[in-house]
């Protein structure tokens, strides 16, 4: 019997006759828990169809599932989860399920194992399975070939069992023939290896090298996923991870390092609870289907999509449509397998109740006699070849590591893994010559080699430095991990590494870094941190900060004694100082600055660390004058110059120099160095030393003293706050003063009288004919939360100038704001409309044809670099550009052509995974716009483009914050003809492509 | 009871007895005897009626119960005293540190929780791996450990750590590791000797040269003991404690009409010209065997039937009325070994039973789902009744492992106890 879809009916599932009447009806009723009224119910997507391809009794309760090399589904089931009873003889079946005659259908169904006890686990291999399996991780094996498992071996021992749901689970090979699995929240595990005791507490991922038994743990105390049960490579070997718990999708890569985070790992995408994951590729799918994953989301009743891109050093994952929904609450799948034809597999656990916690382990209503495998297809698209992976030459294996398809390289590499040594070698050896240099995928057969000799932890030098220096980045990525994982038996790892740490690309020097954390000298410390002098992002940043945790005891003995330096440079010291946070490398820091054997240069850049990092004492430091005396003197512009770094320190930490501040400041005001005077008054401000006020005030209202001092002076008042301090600044706003000082005294009106300040702006715009420059007026009110709303009432009763209006309007396009009250308003004065286009499904596979058709990359690429539009000022391309938005240097390759029209004319539609702008306001009034670089339970990090800078916000000093979508403008290319958005289009859609 | 006289004669039978009460010095641990008789006087090794003995230590400890040959070699030394046996092993157990779930416990308290009269303890071989702790923090922290244990029971036995194993790769040396684990073990050995505590060095242990499959190796991934080395440990401890081995020879001269059956109560000795006839009940049972696969089988001490005198021809031997064998008298005169008999069967079922006790007690001790039983979420519905929140059904289902687990050991303590068997070895015409 098979179940198919009617093809004219896309969406809703239609059985064949014969299968209702026989199977699934009885005097008329349907059998709610037959396969064919769940298959009724469920609604697969636009070219996609579905079939049952086993159900109970062949199969009852699959909880995960794997290929074999011979194209043979193993499904690993339990009827004893969640809890063994007493007395009970749990049956817990491995069984083997085959289509024979490649209908699509299972026809064959053997049990390898049964008897077993609540088994979570599965992977294939070594003549057996690897099974999870309560506190153990066991081998089963078949030893005389009769297809059933006779001997069972215990490989690892004492992995938690806290929660059952949350044992030891998602057995997946690595590219590399390592096994990944992982654990969740309540599982605390201790395993003994002759590398001592390793543990993993609550949720995280595990890494096995059977070989040489070695065992790594990933995350700690539930730093990542709280149920992590989903593990995939990509096509370049990047692991990705799902979460059947809360936090999604995360790439695993930045956490592989050698330490114990205590720090949270942000994940991709999160949104719903994912268990088991594979990716699409090969033959059977379409170009731009390639590397989709696939999701069993269980708890919505429905398999889900995501479009996974590269980012930066990381990857950002946006969801598709659903692959199937279903409103029917027995669908569950759990687990994901794209099979040798290139099908979908999706285990079906079928069960109304999923919640471990939510519900009695012993409700009635927990489903112990169901189950089922689905098989999804595409619609008139030819299966994928089946490939024969056993019993054939060795050559053949290996010309399979070319295939377009994830499954059979995968099991190539399997079968390969466990091929005799020596004929092996030879024929690798033979078969890597016999590639042609100019054939497509070159340089992923190569990787492909290596990962087979990784496999067999067999070092090829030859081919993995030729792999470090390949043109394709994804290979130089992957094969710089090896340099980690291979470092003891390389010649010189760390000139290897600092070669790829230096690499173009993100990702490379990510891995760089990440190999680096294994190898125990300062010198790969010293390395790693040069990943700061080039651009980071959160991936890296995460990874370098483990790195410096998980290499402490090797860098922090050489820092202390002063022998390790890091050159001296301010960045990487500054990374370093800032990931340890530990008393004892501040200390260190404060020795060497206290040395006096620093020069000025590096004395001043360490202070500006302690500035940043330091406590009251090593704050007392930095005020200090004596700090600055030197043999030629006392130095009062460096003192200057660190000076607003203390404010800062107040500002964002809370944090003050210790000592009696207000004769520090009164002997700082006594100075002749009119900078350093400047900075005291501000610190005065900023510290609240009311016994300043008067002194203050003289030198703002004093018109014989520099401009920039009264500033300073203004600063201070401002910072006071108060009555006294409105009336002083209105009278400076007076028409009578210089409009330098004017605009400077409505700027810091702004933060005692928002309002009166507002009015202040207005009149000045209005009176002023252009001459005027709007932006420092700008850039404070829309520092503090309602600026904008304040600027927009005073506007709507004195509007603005036009030519005030657009340099306004102009200004806030380029730093990304775009608070709709104002920039209407302004809009209206200076008459231009910034309304988005609309366009229709049909308008829009016009527009995409016309681009395909007559779009001009050349005209296109001048058009992005034209001043009016000025794309180059937020987004990279090449090596130029801005980091305000993504970098395109690669959309073209991951983004379809109607994506790239619908995300430039409503950029608020599809916002890029970390481009989502937010509006964080704080309990003293300020309020930041900007991208969430990190957020921990201690501090908000937010990238500031007002001021190209990071600014930490204390988590206990956030009022409210809220997603304000995309930075980018709507309407920024409204004025642009149709061709020149045609060609804007088509040299946007051709980036990352190599140049036909 | 018939048997129970049988007992009584028995040598063995009244040494055991004895037991813990008898004050005889015992030699045992080979080295160290002589310093040891010399040092302290320490009561020979032995189990009475009632005694809950415990396992703790590490993964070794704990993979014990799947194997269950030392405490099947216990058992049947001590036919029908009831005694009970506790493994409390968990992975990452040091003299250092013991985690353990949260409400759980801490392992002396779960000693004592058992009732535990005798302790057999197993620590070092991951303390030799830690680098940041030396062996002089070891010996203080084993120390206050067996100071805490000992106020539960003074009766332990502290075992050594077996070598780790070099045979397999990639610890193709491990002589460095090993040479220090040596440290640990003496140091184990004094701190025995100082406190008047049996010692059993495991450490001398080696593997087996003449074979080369699994079987032959003590340890898996270098440093547990492998299904071999769990029985190889298990008759090393008997020897160590000086528990004698079972005499297995029963020699019949037809001749005669003399025997002699040194660990064998024979009795109704029939000759005939086709063949002898005897009865035999062993004061216990034979040790477990090791069985590597199908076709390989290792006997620690076997019996060896030796029947001289017989005239030329085929004998079959028939044990309570099953074949067993077919040999010619060649073979009978210069004695057999049984390596299949119904003792054997016996005590394999024994320690078949013992350990399903064994997972009965691991599933109620420290079962799955320890965080919804008595951990931090029993306030979650789980482990409520799905039709009445107030009601926990989850503790009460747990005491139902307590009954089965007591049958289980009604039925070891029955199984401990030797059976009479029908010996025939009759001529095949």
């Amino acid at each position: 019997m098979r179940i198919q879809f009617q093809k004219e009916v896309a969406t809703r599932v239609v059985l064949c006759v014969t299968a209702l009447v026989t199977a699934s009806s009885v005097h008329g009723q349907p059998n709610l828990n037959s396969p064919e009224y769940e298959l009724s119910t469920l609604k697969v997507a636009d070219g996609y169809q579905i079939n049952l391809f086993a159900a109970e009794p062949m199969i009852v309760k699959p909880i995960q599932m794997q290929f074999d090399p011979r194209g043979r589904l193993w499904v690993l089931s339990t009827t004893a989860y969640p809890q063994i009873k007493p007395g009970e003889k749990p049956e817990d079946r491995l069984v083997i399920l085959e289509d024979t005659n490649g209908d699509g259908q299972a026809d064959k169904a053997t049990d390898f194992a049964s008897g077993l006890a609540i088994p979570t686990g599965l992977a294939i291999g070594d003549n057996g399975a690897y099974i999870g399996h309560g506190t153990e991780l066991i081998h089963l094996k078949d030893t005389d070939g009769d297809g059933k498992a006779d001997q069972t071996r215990v490989i690892l021992g004492g992995f938690g069992t806290g929660d059952s749901h949350q044992n030891i689970n998602s057995f997946t090979w690595s590219p590399g023939g390592e096994l990944f699995f992982s654990q969740g929240h309540n599982i605390y595990s201790l395993i003994e290896t002759m590398a001592g005791v390793k543990s993993l507490n609550r949720a995280g991922v595990w890494r096995f090298r059977p070989g040489a038994v070695e065992l790594d743990s990933f995350f700690n105390e539930s730093s990542g996923p709280l149920n992590p049960w989903g593990i995939a490579f990509d096509y370049w070997g990047q692991p990705l991870l799902v979460d059947g718990c809360c936090y999604g999708i995360s790439y695993l890569l930045p956490v592989m390092v050698q330490n114990k985070p205590m720090e949270r790992f942000q994940e991709l995408w999160k949104g719903k609870k994912i268990c088991g994951v594979d990716l699409l590729s090969g033959r059977h799918y379409s170009g731009d289907e390639q590397g989709i994953m696939v999701g069993g989301t269980f708890f919505n009743n429905s398999v889900s999509r995501w479009r996974i891109t590269d980012d930066g050093s990381g990857f950002a994952a946006q969801e598709l449509p659903s692959l199937i929904e279903t409103t029917n609450r027995n669908f569950r799948i759990v687990d994901v397998k794209i099979g040798p034809d290139g099908a979908i597999y999706l285990a079906d656990w079928y069960n109304p109740i999923v919640g471990h916690y939510q519900y009695s382990f012993r409700h009635p209503d927990r489903d112990r006699t169901h189950g089922r495998i689905w098989r999804v297809t595409k619609k008139n698209s030819p299966l994928a070849e089946r490939p024969r992976l056993v019993g054939v030459p060795l050559q053949q294996v290996l010309d399979h590591l070319k295939s377009p398809e994830n499954y059979a390289r995968a099991q190539a590499r399997r079968v390969l893994s466990e091929w005799d040594r020596e004929p092996l070698d030879i024929g690798l050896k033979k078969w890597l010559g016999e590639i042609d240099g100019h054939e497509p995928g070159y340089e992923h057969h190569l990787l492909e080699a290596l990962m087979v000799y990784e496999s067999r932890d067999k070092v090829e030098v030859e081919l993995l430095k030729q792999l470090l220096r390949a043109r394709d980045y994804h290979a130089r990525a992957y094969s710089t991990r090896l340099v980690g994982r291979w470092h003891s038996r390389l010649e010189s790892p760390l000139e290897l590494l600092e070669a790829q740490l230096k690499d173009s690309q993100p990702r490379v020097r990510l891995e760089a870094v990440i190999a680096l954390s294994y190898i125990r000298s300062p010198r790969a410390m010293e390395i790693a941190l040069m990943a700061v002098d080039q651009p980071m992002d959160r991936f890296l940043d995460y990874g370098l900060r483990q790195a410096v945790q998980g290499l402490k005891a090797y860098w922090a003995p050489s820092f202390s004694t002063g022998k390790l330096t890091f050159d001296h440079n301010q960045k990487r010291l500054e990374f370093l100082i800032k990931a340890d946070g530990s008393e004892e490398t501040l200390k260190s820091l404060v020795d060497l600055i206290t040395s006096g054997t620093l020069s000025k240069e590096t004395l001043e850049k360490f202070l500006s660390i302690l500035a940043d990092v330091g406590g009251p004492e090593q704050l007392a430091l930095v005020l200090d004058s004596k700090t600055y005396n030197f043999a030629g003197g006392y130095d009062a512009a460096m003192h200057a110059r660190l000076l607003p770094a203390l404010a800062g320190a107040e500002r964002l930490r809370k944090a003050r120099p210790s000592g009696d501040l207000a004769s520090s400041v009164a002997s700082l005001l006594s100075q002749p160095d009119e900078n350093l005077r400047g900075e005291a008054l501000k610190l005065g401000g900023v510290w609240k030393i009311e016994s300043l006020r008067p002194q203050m005030a003289k030198i703002a209202e004093a018109n014989d003293v520099h401009e920039r001092l009264r500033q300073a002076a203004m600063d201070g008042i401002a910072s006071l706050s108060g009555d006294q301090s409105k009336d002083l600044l209105l009278r400076l706003c007076a028409g009578t003063q210089p409009e330098n000082i004017r605009l400077a005294a409505i700027s810091r009106l702004t933060a005692v009288d928002l309002n009166a300040a507002a009015g202040q702006a207005a009149r000045e715009l209005a009176a002023s004919s252009g001459g005027v420059d709007p932006r420092e007026l700008f850039s404070a009110f829309l520092q503090r939360s309602n600026g904008a709303r304040a600027l927009s009432t005073a506007f709507s009763e004195i509007p603005p100038l036009a030519d005030a209006a657009k340099l306004g309007l102009r200004w806030m396009n380029s730093v990304g704001r775009q608070d709709a009250p104002l920039v209407e308003i302004l809009g209206r004065a200076a008459g231009i409309s910034g309304e988005a286009k609309e366009m229709s499904p049909q308008e829009l596979k016009t527009l995409t044809a016309e681009v395909r058709a007559k779009g001009d990359r050349k005209r296109g690429a001048a058009v992005f670099r034209r001043p009016d539009v000025n794309c180059l000022a937020c987004h990279t391309v090449g090596n130029e550009g801005g980091r305000i938005g993504p970098d395109l240097n690669a959309i073209g390759t991951g983004q379809p052509i109607d994506f790239i029209i619908g995300a430039v004319l409503t950029p608020n539609k599809e916002i890029k995974e970390g481009y989502m702008s937010f509006e964080v306001t704080t309990k003293d009034g300020k309020v930041y716009q900007g991208y969430k670089v990190r957020e921990s339970t201690r501090e908000l990090v937010l990238r500031d483009v007002l001021k190209n800078d990071e600014t930490r916000i204390r988590a206990v000093n956030i009022k409210g914050q809220r997603a304000l979508g995309s930075l980018m403008p709507t309407g920024l290319v409204n004025h642009l003809t149709h061709a020149e958005f045609v060609d804007l289009i088509r040299y946007l859609s051709e980036l990352g492509t190599p140049p036909q | 009871m018939g048997l129970s006289i049988n007992f009584v004669r028995c040598p063995f039978l009244l040494w055991a007895c004895i037991c813990w009460l008898n004050s005889r010095p015992v030699a045992f641990g080979g080295q160290a005897a002589g310093s040891l008789a010399a040092s302290q006087t320490i009561p020979a090794f032995g189990l009475i009626t009632n005694d809950c003995v415990v396992f703790i230590g590490g993964r070794s400890t704990v993979a014990d119960a799947k194997y269950g040959y030392l405490e099947a070699l216990l058992t049947r030394r001590y036919p029908g005293k009831n005694i009970r046996f506790r493994n409390l092993g968990w992975e990452g157990d040091m003299v250092f540190r013991q985690d353990r779930p949260m409400n759980f416990g801490g392992l002396i308290e779960n000693v004592k929780e058992q009732g535990a009269t005798v302790l057999f303890i197993s620590f070092g071989v991951l303390e030799s791996l830690q680098s940041d702790k030396s062996l002089a923090d070891f010996i203080q922290a084993y120390g206050l450990l067996l100071d805490g244990l000992s106020e539960v029971t003074p009766r332990m036995v502290l075992l050594s750590p077996m070598r780790f194993g070099s045979n397999e790769p990639p610890h193709a040396d491990l002589s460095k590791q090993n040479q220090n684990l040596g440290l640990y073990v003496a140091a184990i050995r004094d701190l025995a000797q100082e406190r008047g505590l049996f010692f059993v060095d495991l450490f001398k242990l080696t593997n087996r040269k003449e074979s080369s499959g699994e079987g032959a190796v003590l340890t898996v991934n270098g440093m547990h003991p492998s299904a071999y080395g769990y029985w190889r440990a298990g008759y090393e401890i008997e020897r160590s404690l000086a528990l004698p081995q079972q005499e297995g020879l029963i020699e019949i001269d037809t001749v005669s009409k003399k025997y002699k059956a040194p660990g064998t109560q024979l009795s109704r000795l029939e000759i005939v010209a086709s063949g002898i006839r005897f009865r035999a009940v062993d004061p216990m049972l034979p040790g477990p065997s090791f069985r590597e696969d199908e076709s390989t089988l290792s006997l620690w001490k076997g019996r060896v039937l030796k029947v001289t005198g017989l005239a030329p021809g085929r004998y079959a031997l028939k044990v309570d009325g099953q074949k067993l064998y077919e040999k010619s008298h060649i073979f009978w005169e210069q004695g057999w070994l049984l390596s299949h008999s119904p003792e054997m069967n016996q005590a394999e079922h024994l320690r078949e039973l013992i350990v399903s006790k064994n997972q009965d007690f691991f599933n109620y001790w420290r079962p799955q789902n320890w965080a919804f039983l008595s951990g931090d979420l029993i306030d979650q519905p789980s482990s409520h009744r799905h039709d009445d929140f107030k009601i926990r059904w989850f503790p009460d289902e747990m005491k139902g492992f307590l009954p089965l687990i007591s049958r289980k050991e009604a039925r070891i303590n029955k199984l401990s106890m030797p059976l009479l068997h029908i010996y025939e070895l009759s001529r095949v015409e």
